[in-house]
């Protein structure tokens, strides 16, 4: 198998409203990082919440690791969540629970290991995620941005997911945090091999870490392909995107290059 | 197919094959007992691996002292990542503090609490002059919120335990009476517990959960979202925008409620005493207004406005006490009712001290 997200004639809207997602149909291979892109309110967070199935989509299937999430008992909706990790944009993580309490709490839930093989692995996933082991023992609220964020991701790997969403990973973070932060997302799925469905604003992220972009513009998929390629479309939504003052100096990047 | 993880040994060669991933590991991965011999632990079988699956290779090959071999390639990394942060010390968690260290820790935070409090109440005071100074700066429309949701919302609830309390202590009082043929002076019993005791408290010990636990609440998840100090940037004072007027909003709402509470109560006194001792409305009521004069009234009133600013005061100084997360603001929640109505009744019992030493 080789199709880890299959979405086919999905249609989306918040109760009476406008159309967001007016027949959108993508996969997203095993293996690769896929980022959705777009501008403000183009619905790349609403495509998200669907694929997590924290919202339903008004037509069309979702399927997630060969699981049509859209029509499937809870039964098999809960095995497939307990496959996908999710870092979300401000990190949530629970502010009663230290960090390796954070951790530790998935695997609490949805296995019966012992509670030192639990907390072996839980320090092992801080370490993989970069952080120093004294952070185990903080509380989020000690934490900076970038440290919450990898305390996150932490406990997005908790369950060794097969399926990786990140939410804005570096969203509020200074550009050194930030470029550390893709090279830790790069690190780890080749590592553990993941899938990784992104949804981002920055720019940076997205010609370094993507293999793969969806546009999503006018409540359509106006894109799918590698960055460089989607860059190229001629369309003015994609030329406000890219060629923003932010945006120019990849474009100008990859000219010279080629 | 589920994924299985397996292990053999032969002629002492250690085979870990096939899916080494958590859920085949769950909850414990295979072993073999430590006597037997290991000279070799031959991974080239494993079908896949993930950190758990490592963490169990990397703790087999300690076990056994010997380092594995034949991993695939794409395992490696993973493998070499997962050895190095398990062989890392994760250190200690730190030491929870003993039974006089803690002792203390709460005395000293008790003391500082107050402390802090009394502070509070200070400036609230200072911010009071200062607007009163320019009553252009005092704000409406928070003030007729806290009319509306504090005070008119409140109505239902406390009528109906009013007139409840007011049933109950007709009737454990008119037992008695019955026994002494006193049957009138059940009025008398009613009219001055409820105005003087009953209405003020009762009114106060609902406001102190339903509207002091909402200013903690609003407050505090205020400060979790910066807002508190967005106010601060703008140059507005977060005491002045958000405290100042609930405490003078409820220094008015309460008296009121006060006054609807002593009438519901009374009305269920009533009741009672018509079904319970046979004394009708009209002789209540007549017996009522000899009973009860305007001083009994306004010591029960005057009370309010003093409880008003302590259930007011509390409940925002709690809620500027809220740290960063979601459990503090639950903290502070209960904290801020339980130390009004702890304060409520403090208070209540001070007035009885000096009333009978002025002989009110």
């Amino acid at each position: 198998m080789t199709v880890a997200i299959e979405v086919r004639d999905l249609r989306f809207r918040y109760e009476d409203g406008p159309w967001i997602h007016d027949g959108i149909d993508f996969d997203v291979r095993r293996g690769e990082i896929f980022a959705i892109v777009g501008g403000s309110g183009s619905g790349k967070t609403a495509m998200m919440r669907q694929m997590l199935l924290l919202e339903r989509p008004n037509e069309g299937t979702v399927r997630l690791l060969g699981c049509d999430i859209t029509g499937a008992s809870a039964r098999e909706v809960a095995a497939t969540r307990r496959r996908c990790g999710v870092l979300f944009q401000h990190g949530a993580m629970f502010s009663g629970m230290t960090v390796l309490e954070n951790v530790m709490f998935p695997m609490r839930e949805h296995t019966a290991l012992s509670v030192e093989d639990r907390e072996a692995l839980a320090h092992i996933r801080i370490g993989m995620v970069g952080l120093q082991p004294e952070a185990a023992w903080l509380y989020p609220a000690q934490l900076s941005g970038g440290m919450l964020k990898r305390a996150a991701l932490a406990r997005a790997l908790a369950l060794d997911p097969e399926l990786l969403f990140l939410d804005e990973p570096t969203s509020g973070l200074d550009p050194v945090s930030a470029a550390s932060f893709d090279e830790l997302v790069v690190r780890l799925h080749d590592a553990m091999g993941l899938t990784i469905v992104f949804v981002t604003h920055d720019l940076d992220s997205l010609w370094y870490i993507s293999d793969r972009v969806l546009f999503l513009a006018r409540s359509k998929a106006l894109a799918i392909d590698e960055v460089a390629a989607v860059a190229a479309i001629d369309a003015p939504e994609v030329k406000e995107y890219f060629g923003g003052p932010r945006g120019r100096h990849h474009l100008e990047g990859r000219w010279k290059q080629g | 197919m589920n994924p299985a993880a397996e292990l053999t040994a032969h002629d002492g060669v250690l085979r870990p094959r096939g899916d080494w991933v958590l859920v085949a590991l769950d909850p414990t991965p295979p072993t073999l007992p430590p006597a037997t011999p290991v000279a070799r632990l031959e991974c080239s079988g494993l079908e896949s691996l993930d950190t758990a699956g490592a963490l169990a290779i990397w703790r087999l090959a300690q076990m056994h002292g010997v380092e594995p071999e034949g991993l695939r390639a794409e395992f490696a990394a993973l493998y070499e990542q997962v050895a190095a942060l398990a062989a890392r010390p994760t250190g200690a968690a730190p030491r929870r503090a003993g039974f006089l260290h803690r002792v203390g820790a709460r005395t000293v935070g008790g003391l500082h609490d107050a402390g802090g409090f009394l502070a509070f109440i200070g400036e609230l005071a200072v911010t009071l002059v200062r607007t009163l100074a320019r009553p252009s700066r005092l704000r409406w429309q928070p003030m007729f919120g806290v009319f509306e949701t504090a005070g008119w919302g409140a109505l239902p609830i406390l009528g109906l335990l009013s007139f409840l309390i007011g049933i109950v202590i007709a009737y454990q009082a008119g037992v008695q009476l019955r026994d002494f043929g006193a049957n009138i002076f059940i009025a008398d019993l009613i009219g001055i517990s409820v105005v003087r005791e009953f209405g003020p408290l009762i009114a106060a010990i609902i406001v102190a959960g339903r509207t002091g636990s909402a200013f903690t609440a609003e407050i505090g998840t205020m400060k979790v979202t910066d807002e508190i100090d967005a106010l601060r940037t703008i140059g507005i004072s977060p005491l002045e925008m958000l405290a100042l007027p609930k405490v003078l909003a409820l220094a008015v709402v309460l008296p009121l409620l006060t006054v609807f509470a002593d009438v519901c109560g009374i009305a269920g006194g009533m009741v009672m005493a018509q079904t319970m001792l046979e004394v009708g409305f009209y002789d209540f009521v007549d017996r009522l207004t000899e009973a009860v004069d305007l001083s009994d009234f306004l010591t029960g009133v005057g009370k309010a406005p003093v409880f008003a600013l302590l259930i007011a005061s509390v409940g925002c100084h709690q809620g500027f006490q809220v740290g960063t997360s979601a459990d503090s603001v639950g903290r502070h929640v209960t904290r801020s009712v339980v130390q009004s109505i702890f304060l409520i009744i403090v208070a209540d019992a001070a007035f009885s001290v000096v009333f009978s030493l002025v002989d009110l």
